[in-house]
């Protein structure tokens, strides 16, 4: 679904897009595996203060901390949903486009 | 600089027009005119009148043998092997015994026995078959698929317009259309698009929640980056989630099908995605390929053909009684068509298998207009060449374009300013296969 060969044909991989690519990352396992998995590797790296949970997650997502925009953001959402704010969160980050197309 | 047309995004009928008249024909339209002149406009330049509004595609990869399908030679032994051909619904028409249900509606049927190209190569030939362009180094070229979402736009706006069906990456590509003319993929049929319904991890608020961080995070990102690749994923993501709050989701849910219907298509892969395919287009879905794949026999022709023969059988003949019967048969074109043929000769210490052969084919055309029970070109008695009527990819994409109501003399320009057309750059439809 991302462009992989399907290794019938020499050299058939792709690296177009599509909207089946964005409902698995909005839906499928990225949401199993990542966002809805208290265990995921990304919620354990973030700990502490609600800013420096806030941080980790930019920093282990994006690889950049949060603007102060950002972070006031993701503060109000917190403070908002609590523990599926972080969740709302990490969906977020994934599938914003600074993710795919690193600048 | 661009015109606005080679950018242009989804078409009113009437833009549409308008347009094509502007850019095709370089006449541009009296606003007080309307739609009239251009509809005359058109009809001058050869474009059909009552058009087909979809096509299935069905698409033999591997490269499919024309003598052990529709191009059967009863009188060659040598070149025919232990193929029978059987008589059809079609008076004078025969076909290979493989195919006994195909043989029984082939009053529907057109098929093409004089298809040819250059390319012994199956990412050519398939590149070819799909994009009518041989492929550069430089650009890559959109799929037919693509073309007709361009040209057309959707019919159904909830859904996207076009589908492929147990196709490869390359099936759905958009090439320099830009992702908003992609084909969705469909891997399963029977799994329907993936992913489609909210999560039960994430309730409502909250999946809108996350939409809207997103949205705030990617704002900040277009003002910095100004990047069109990037704003078109915006487009993308849109899609996605009015996709998944549509009614017409059920479209690709064949389980909604009634068993006994499922069956008639038999079970299989292909057979389930030509139902799917079906399903897809009574929603308005302009363009859905549906592939079947394994027809490279260079080992054990007779048997693997057999059992492909078998599985197409089923569901393509099921397809033309089932569109029929919905009554989408008249607006619908189901092509067959493959990346190239076999050889005459057969190969023995290959278990008999049969190589490679572009030089001549078959492919198949019905509905949307078609004449049935007809064939179109022939070979000779060896079926290696073309005896009369060369038909090639870029025709044969260009008479379903032709069916649908596309001028196939237009010619669009890539963002880098170098000119396509639908049907490649020699492609013409043969206008005399629609009643």
């Amino acid at each position: 679904m991302f462009g992989q060969s399907d290794r019938i044909l020499l050299d058939s991989a792709s690296l177009e897009a599509n909207a089946a690519q964005v409902l698995a990352m909005m839906n499928g396992e990225v949401e199993k595996f990542v966002v809805a998995n208290p265990d995921a590797h990304i919620y354990e790296l973030s700990e502490g203060s609600d800013q420096d949970r806030i941080r980790a997650l930019f920093y282990g997502i994006l690889s950049r901390a949060p603007s102060d925009a950002e972070m006031q953001l993701m503060e109000a959402e917190v403070e908002e949903r609590g523990r599926a704010g972080y969740r709302n969160i990490v969906s977020a980050l994934v599938n914003c486009r600074e993710f795919i197309f690193v600048p | 600089m661009k015109s606005k047309f080679n950018k242009a995004d989804e078409l009113t009928r009437r833009q549409f027009m308008a347009n094509a008249a502007k850019t095709y024909l370089g006449v541009g339209l009296a606003p007080m005119v309307g739609t009239t002149l251009a509809s005359k406009a058109l009809a001058q330049s050869g474009v059909k009148e009552k058009p087909a509004e979809a096509v299935i595609f069905l698409n033999m990869a591997g490269g499919m043998s024309h003598i052990d399908t529709f191009d059967v030679k009863p009188d060659n032994k040598e070149v025919q092997g232990p193929v029978n051909a059987i008589a059809t619904k079609a008076d004078g028409i025969q076909i290979s015994q493989y195919l006994p249900k195909t043989a029984a509606v082939m009053d529907k049927i057109c098929v093409i026995r004089s298809m040819s190209n250059q390319n012994g190569d199956h990412f050519r030939g398939q590149y070819l078959l799909r994009r009518n362009y041989p492929p550069r180094a430089t650009i890559v070229h959109p799929t037919a698929g693509s073309w007709v979402m361009k040209l057309k736009g959707r019919k159904n706006k909830e859904i996207p317009g076009f589908v492929t069906i147990g196709s490869g990456p390359a099936a759905s590509s958009p090439g320099f259309f830009g992702m908003k003319f992609a084909g969705i993929p469909i891997g399963r049929p029977g799994d329907g698009l993936k992913d489609s319904t909210r999560p039960f991890t994430v309730g409502e608020e909250d999946f809108d929640r996350r939409l809207a961080l997103a949205d705030a995070l990617n704002k900040e990102f277009h003002a910095k980056h100004n990047n069109s690749d990037a704003e078109a994923y915006d487009e993308l993501y849109d899609e996605a989630v009015r996709l998944m709050k549509s009614e017409d989701l059920k479209a690709f849910d064949i389980n909604d099908e009634p068993k006994a219907d499922r069956e008639a298509y038999g079970d299989s892969n292909f057979g389930q995605g030509c139902l799917l395919a079906r399903r897809l287009v009574e929603h308005g879905v302009r363009y859905v390929e549906v592939s079947l794949g394994g027809w490279d026999t260079h080992y054990g022709n007779f048997t693997a053909v057999e059992a492909r023969c078998n599985v197409l059988d089923q569901a393509y003949a099921n397809l033309l009684i089932d569109l029929e019967s919905k009554g989408l048969l008249d607006t619908t074109i189901v092509a067959l068509n493959t990346e190239f043929g076999r050889t005459p000769r057969i190969v023995a210490n290959h278990d008999n298998g049969r190589d490679h052969h572009p030089g001549a084919y078959s492919s198949l055309l019905a509905g949307g207009g078609i004449k049935g029970g007809m064939v179109y070109g022939s070979t000779d008695s060896n079926g290696a060449r073309v005896k009369e009527d060369k038909v090639s990819p870029q025709d044969f994409n260009a008479t379903i374009a032709h069916g649908l109501g596309i001028d196939t003399t237009g010619v669009l320009l890539s963002p880098s300013g170098r000119p396509f057309k639908v049907g490649g750059k020699d492609g013409k439809p043969i206008k005399e296969l629609f009643s």
